[in-house]
C-alpha cells in the first residue's frame, strides 16, 4: 500500500507534464468562446462596410445592413442582408437561412434561389458577410500554443485551433484559427480548399465595445493565391433588435421595408 | 512559466514580426481605409444612353438607332403601418418598333401597403406580381401577359425588370409553417393598343377579372416549393407548381409547371373555337456556380398548348396575317410559339478583370431549329456601367427566330446611377 503511494506521486507529476494535461483547454470550448466574442447570443443588426483592393488600388465598395437572429434549435445565425450602397444595388436583399439562400431584386420584384457557392460580394463569401458561429459547423480537433503576428502586426501568444468541417453547412473543409491564449479573442484564421490550397486568410481586429463586450469591428480578408487582393469589412451601428422569424423566408422579401 | 517561455523564445530567436510581408502590406491598406457613411434616401434612379445598329433578316444596310431611358424607383422609409412605393421607366427611341411610340413610359408599380400585423400585409395599386423559379420561361408567372411594354434587351433579367404591373389588391399572410398569398385583379379596360406612350395601358394588364392563390410551405432548407391556382374570367382554372432544390454546395435545380384546361395557343390567338384539353407547360433546369464566379444555367422548355413539329410546319403555311397575329399574341403573352426549346445562360462576374461581367444566352427552338444568341460585356464603374451587347437571330423565314426583323445587332450603352 505504502509502495503504491510512493509510486503514485511521481506518476501524478509526469501526468501534469503530459502535453494534453497542461495544454488544458478543450479546443471546442475555446472555439465556442471565440464565437461568443465575435457574435452576441441574441438578435441584432449592424452595418457592414466592405472595401475591396487589388494591387493596392480600391476596386469596389459596398455597404450592407445585416439583421441576424440565432436559430432556436441549432444556434446558428439566420440573416437578412440589405444593400445600402452602391447606388446600383440599393434595396437588394439576400436571405441567408442555412442552405436556403435567396436573392431579391426590387428592380424586378423577383427572387432567385442561390447556391452557397454563389458569391455576390466579390471576394467575401456568404459566411464572411453574415453572422456565423464556427463551433456549429466545425469540430476543433486540437489547440496548440503558438506565437503569431496579430492584425496590428504584433506578436501574440495564441492557441492555434485546427478545425475540421462537420456537416454540409461548412463552407471550407479545413480551417486553422488562432485565438488569444488568455481571453480567446479571435486573432486570425486560414481557410483551405479540398486540395489543401490556402483560399484566404482573415484577420480579426479593431476591438471595440459592442453590447458590453470587446468585439472585433474589422475583418481583413487576404486572398490565398493573390495576397494583393484584399477586402476590408468594417462593422458599425451595432443595435440589439428584434429580427422576427417571419422575415426569414422568401415570401417576406418583397415586403421588407427599411425602417 | 511555459507560457512566458513560449512568448520569449521566438523573440529571442529573432522570428520576424510577420510571417508574410504581403499580409503586412494588406493590413496597412486596411489601416488606411477611411470610414465611410451612406445617406439613406427615398428614391433611386438611373439614366441610360444607348446606340445600336441592326442588320435586317432580309439583307441590306444596317439601320442605326438611339435610345435614352430614365428608370426610377420611389420607396420612402416606412414609419408606421402604411407604406408607399412606386417605380417606372421612360424610353425615348429614335427608331421605334412597328406599332410603338417614340416615347413610352412604363408604370411598373404604384402601391399603397398596410401592415395589419407582422404576419399580415394588404397592398393595393399597380403591382408587379412575378412568380416562377426558372430563368428563360416562367409558366407560373400568370400575370406576365401584356406586361412588357418596351423591350430594351433580350436578357431575361431585363425582361423581368422592365414590366408594368397589374392593378390588384393583394393580401399576404406569413406564418411559421409557410406563406399564403391572394390577389384579385379586376377588369378595368378593353384589350386594345394604348392611346399614347404615356397612357397607363390598363387594357394590356387588366382586360379580364382574375385571381391568384399561392401557398409556399416551409418544408426544409434544401427544397422550397410553391403551389398556385390562377382563375381568369372566361378561362378554366390553371394550376402551378414551383420547386427548387439544392444539389451540393454549388448547384440549384428547379422545376416550374403549370397546367389546366385550355384551347391551343393558335385557337386562343385567333379567337377560334377549339377543343378544351388539359395542357401542360414546363420549365426545368439547373444553375451551377463555379469557384471562379461563373454561373451556368441550362433549361428545357415545354409548352403543351403550342404546336409541335408537324403542326408548326402546317401553321406556317396558313395565310400570313393569321400567322403574324399568332406571333404577335405569343410575343405579348410571353409564351413560346412552339412546343420545345432549350435555353442556356451564362454569367461570369469579374471576368478577366475586376468589374467586368460577361453574360451570354443561347436559345434553341427544338421544333424549327431556329436559334438566337446574345452576348454582353458590362463594365461596372463606381456610379456608371458601360455595356456592349451583340445578338444574332438565325432561322428560316417564319421560324421562331427567323421572323425577327434583325438578323444581328450591336448596341453600346452607358448607364449613370444617381
Amino acid at each position: 500500500m505504502q509502495r503504491r503511494s510512493l509510486l503514485a506521486l511521481p506518476l501524478a507529476a509526469l501526468t501534469a507534464w503530459h502535453p494534453h494535461a497542461w495544454a488544458g483547454p478543450d479546443p471546442q470550448a475555446v472555439l465556442a468562446a471565440s464565437d461568443a466574442i465575435r457574435n452576441p447570443d441574441f438578435s441584432f443588426g449592424l452595418v457592414n462596410t466592405l472595401v475591396e483592393y487589388r494591387q493596392g488600388r480600391q476596386t469596389d465598395s459596398s455597404q450592407l445592413a445585416v439583421y441576424s437572429r440565432p436559430d432556436a434549435v441549432g444556434g446558428q445565425f439566420r440573416s437578412l442582408v440589405r444593400y445600402l450602397a452602391p447606388a446600383r444595388d440599393v434595396g437588394k436583399l439576400i436571405l441567408y437561412n442555412g442552405k436556403d439562400l435567396w436573392f431579391y431584386d426590387p428592380a424586378s420584384q423577383g427572387s432567385i434561389r442561390l447556391s452557397p457557392q454563389q458569391r455576390l460580394l466579390g471576394q467575401a463569401s456568404n459566411g464572411d458577410v453574415v453572422t456565423t458561429n464556427f463551433a456549429r459547423d466545425y469540430r476543433a480537433t486540437s489547440a496548440v500554443e503558438e506565437t503569431t503576428p496579430d492584425g496590428d502586426r504584433k506578436p501574440r501568444q495564441c492557441l492555434k485551433l485546427e478545425l475540421q468541417a462537420q456537416g454540409p453547412d461548412a463552407n471550407y473543409p479545413r480551417v486553422e484559427m488562432w485565438v488569444d491564449a488568455i481571453n480567446h479573442r479571435p486573432v486570425k484564421a486560414r481557410f483551405y480548399a479540398d486540395t489543401g490550397a490556402l483560399l484566404k486568410t482573415a484577420y480579426y481586429r479593431r476591438y471595440e465595445n459592442a453590447f458590453g463586450t470587446e468585439r472585433p469591428t474589422e475583418t481583413v480578408i487576404i486572398d490565398g493565391l493573390d495576397p494583393s487582393w484584399v477586402t476590408v469589412m468594417r462593422y458599425s451601428q451595432w443595435e440589439r433588435r428584434e429580427v422576427p422569424q417571419a422575415w426569414l423566408q422568401r415570401d417576406y422579401l418583397p415586403r421588407f421595408r427599411p425602417e | 512559466m511555459m507560457r512566458w517561455l513560449a512568448i520569449a523564445l521566438p523573440m529571442l530567436c529573432g522570428l520576424p514580426a510577420l510571417a508574410d510581408d504581403a499580409e503586412s502590406d494588406a493590413l496597412r491598406l486596411a489601416d488606411d481605409t477611411p470610414a465611410s457613411a451612406t445617406e439613406a434616401r427615398p428614391w433611386q434612379a438611373h439614366a441610360e444612353l444607348a446606340a445600336g445598329a441592326a442588320w435586317p433578316q432580309t439583307g441590306g444596310a444596317a439601320q442605326h438607332d438611339t435610345r435614352i431611358s430614365l428608370d426610377w424607383r420611389l420607396e420612402p422609409t416606412a414609419s408606421g403601418p402604411w407604406q408607399l412605393r412606386a417605380a417606372g421607366r421612360l424610353d425615348v427611341r429614335s427608331r421605334p418598333a412597328p406599332m410603338q411610340e417614340h416615347t413610352v413610359h412604363t408604370l411598373k408599380d404604384a402601391v399603397l401597403g398596410y401592415t395589419a400585423s407582422p404576419q399580415l400585409l394588404v397592398e393595393a395599386g399597380r403591382i408587379r406580381l412575378s412568380q416562377g423559379v426558372a430563368l428563360g420561361y416562367n409558366p407560373t408567372d400568370f400575370f406576365r401577359d401584356g406586361s412588357v411594354r418596351s423591350e430594351v434587351s433580350m436578357d431575361p433579367v431585363s425582361l423581368r425588370e422592365n414590366r408594368q404591373g397589374s392593378a390588384m389588391v393583394r393580401v399576404q399572410q406569413l406564418g411559421a409553417g409557410g406563406a399564403w398569398q391572394f390577389a384579385y385583379s379586376p377588369r378595368l379596360a378593353q384589350r386594345k393598343p394604348a392611346a399614347s406612350g404615356w397612357h397607363p395601358d390598363w387594357g394590356a394588364t387588366n382586360h379580364l377579372h382574375r385571381a391568384l392563390l399561392a401557398y409556399s410551405p416551409r418544408w426544409s432548407e434544401s427544397i422550397s416549393a410553391q403551389g398556385l391556382l390562377h382563375l381568369r374570367q372566361g378561362h378554366s382554372a390553371q394550376w402551378g407548381l414551383n420547386l427548387s432544390g439544392l444539389v451540393g454546395q454549388a448547384t440549384v435545380a428547379h422545376l416550374e409547371w403549370a397546367a389546366g384546361q385550355a384551347r391551343t395557343q393558335w385557337h386562343e390567338a385567333l379567337d377560334l373555337p377549339g377543343p378544351q384539353r388539359w395542357r401542360h407547360r414546363l420549365a426545368a433546369g439547373a444553375t451551377h456556380t463555379t469557384r471562379h464566379k461563373l454561373t451556368l444555367t441550362a433549361e428545357l422548355h415545354y409548352n403543351g398548348a403550342a404546336p409541335g413539329r408537324s403542326t408548326w410546319q402546317a401553321l406556317r403555311g396558313e395565310p400570313l396575317p393569321a400567322y403574324l397575329q399568332y406571333r404577335a399574341w405569343s410575343l405579348q403573352a410571353l409564351e413560346p410559339p412552339t412546343r420545345w426549346a432549350l435555353f442556356f445562360h451564362a454569367t461570369w462576374k469579374d471576368a478577366l478583370m475586376p468589374g467586368l461581367d460577361l453574360s451570354s444566352l443561347w436559345h434553341l427552338d427544338r421544333v424549327d431549329a431556329s436559334r438566337r444568341f446574345w452576348l454582353e460585356a458590362r463594365y461596372r464603374g463606381k456610379a456608371f456601367d458601360v455595356a456592349l451587347q451583340w445578338q444574332r437571330n438565325h432561322g428560316t423565314p417564319l421560324s421562331q427566330f427567323g421572323l425577327w426583323p434583325a438578323a444581328r445587332r450591336w448596341e453600346l450603352s452607358v448607364r449613370r446611377y444617381f
